[in-house]
């Protein structure tokens, strides 16, 4: 049941899934230029001490790059269950409510980890050629964060559209916008370090959102 | 046998509106119920109810003896739903959205869907979302059918549809239903229709049960008589006793359960002078419902 579930989504998102990938590779090779003619213009020591000392970090230019395709994602996911409450053909189903919108959420985390992850350890391959390890390990922990914010865009996204009412879904917009907030406070060098594994609790932790969303949809308020 | 739906005592508001007042009935198995009343009478609050998409205010909904709103996902699989507006994923093709639905449930029948849709001329790989309402309600009443479910709600199945569609949505409806083991509630605006096919009706007016009764004995008991106007009167309705009186021009009617006697007492006691041309008047199913509910 849930692999149909997947199918679903899957029909659904594929065309958009693919165009989001192919953007989202085309821009990392970008940033993979752009790391080069750093470097290659550049002593990489300069390169170190303009991030250490004067907040210059080459590839700054995709710090909202995964926000933007979570929020995309997400309303390209969700927007057609809340049309019409198409989302009802699922509730309908005999699997359960939890299960229903949870698998769609999984599902679309899933797409959206196979659109991260290759554009990230492309980014982190190409940073380990040109810097030593400890450099690489810290551009990915400046990274992180915004990755994370990316899914908590995607979750929240969901959460906002499936509410029923738009008088809480103009209010979870708003919340929604500060919560992201926390991920992108700042690129400072090792400044995210030790808070990434509370960020990242934090993320799993909004996936419940969507479901009270849904439950509330499943229960007619706004109707 | 325990009633297939049960209606207990529902009530509900939307703001200080009421939407049902409470509201009781029940389905009885092997029975096709037809749920009519004006628009905004509470049909659709009902089968959001059913399929628990709204909690009431107060009271509750049994669908084969569960709760409507804690079914289990076995019971869940033995009822189909139809969504007003033949509501279906638009990016699906035809055998897309039969792939996505058979594993749900475990007595799919694809022959049945695909048997529908073969008498539709759509191509085979044409997404649902460019579909006519009417080749859409077909794809969704295959898929409705195919679950093999042992209840059907259809929520104003006529919404949009052209009278040939129409016709063939009540054809695949009563062959269906032939063999008497499954029940089906429906609403429908186009209650011509339904005279043919439900057993048994049901009629809401203003959030509250005005009359449940079997079809037959309904169209058996309840009749209009016209007579030539020959008074001034004003229009009369007793909606407690189901009566209703109606002044014309050149001829008026009185409407009720009463046979020819009654009505004429019904109409001396009213002041009303009937005496001239007075005879009975043939009287169908949509004629009874405007009767009972009124045009205005």
């Amino acid at each position: 049941m849930l692999k149909s579930l997947a199918y679903k989504e899957w029909i659904k998102l594929r065309l958009y899934w693919a165009l989001i990938f192919l953007a989202n590779l085309a821009f990392t090779v970008f940033l993979c230029l752009q790391l080069r003619r750093v470097c290659k213009t550049n002593e990489l020591l300069a390169v170190w001490s303009n991030w250490l000392f004067k907040d210059y970090l080459f590839f700054r230019a995709c710090e909202y790059g995964p926000l933007l395709l979570g929020v995309i994602f997400g309303s390209l996911q969700f927007f057609p269950e809340i049309i019409n409450k198409r989302l009802r053909l699922v509730l309908h189903l005999p699997l359960g409510e939890a299960r229903a919108v949870g698998a769609h959420l999984l599902v679309g985390l899933g797409l959206l980890t196979l659109i991260f992850l290759p554009a990230a350890g492309l980014l982190a391959g190409y940073a380990g050629i040109w810097f030593p390890r400890e450099f690489a390990v810290n551009l990915a922990y400046v990274y992180a964060p915004w990755l994370l914010g990316g899914y908590a865009a995607y979750i929240l996204a969901a959460f906002t559209l499936l509410e029923p009412t738009w008088r809480l879904r103009v209010f979870f917009f708003l919340f929604s916008a500060a919560l992201v907030r926390l991920y992108f406070f700042t690129p400072y060098y090792d400044s995210y370090g030790r808070v990434l594994p509370g960020l990242g609790l934090l993320t799993a932790a909004l996936t419940i959102l969507p479901l009270l969303s849904a439950h509330r949809f499943g229960k007619g308020y706004g109707s | 046998m325990p009633p297939v739906i049960e209606c207990r005592n529902l009530t509900h508001y939307f703001g200080a509106k009421p939407a049902l007042r409470d509201v009781s009935w029940q389905v009885e198995p092997g029975r096709i119920c037809g749920l009519l009343g004006r628009n905004g009478a509470g049909k659709t609050t009902t089968i959001n109810i059913l399929n628990s998409f709204l909690e009431p205010a107060a009271g509750r909904c049994l669908l084969f003896g569960e709760d409507s709103h804690r079914l289990t996902p076995a019971t869940k699989a033995r009822i189909g739903y139809l969504i007003e507006g033949h509501v279906q994923y638009g990016f699906f093709n035809v055998g897309q959205v039969e792939k996505f639905h058979a594993p749900f449930y475990p007595k799919w029948s694809p022959d049945i869907y695909y048997h529908l849709i073969s008498k539709l001329d759509i191509a085979p790989k044409q997404k649902i979302a460019t579909m006519s309402c009417g080749q859409r309600s077909q794809v969704a009443l295959g898929l409705i059918l195919a679950q093999n479910p042992d209840l059907i709600i259809f929520d104003d199945y006529s919404m949009g549809l052209d009278p040939g569609y129409r016709r063939l949505f009540i054809e695949v409806i009563r062959d269906y239903a032939a063999d008497r083991k499954r029940s089906i509630l429906l609403t429908s605006h186009i209650i011509q229709d339904l005279e043919g096919l439900i057993d048994d009706v049901i009629i809401y007016q203003r959030g509250r049960v005005l009359l449940n009764l079997e079809l037959s004995r309904l169209l058996a008991t309840f009749h209009k008589f016209i007579f030539d106007t020959r008074s001034d009167f004003k229009d009369f309705h007793d909606e407690a006793n189901n009566l209703r009186v109606e002044r014309g021009e050149k001829v008026s009617a009185i409407y009720g359960f009463l046979d020819a006697g009654g009505a004429q007492d019904k109409l001396k006691a009213l002041g009303i002078a009937a005496d001239a041309g007075f005879r009975q008047d043939a009287l169908s199913l949509e004629d009874i419902f405007i009767a009972l509910t009124g045009k205005y």
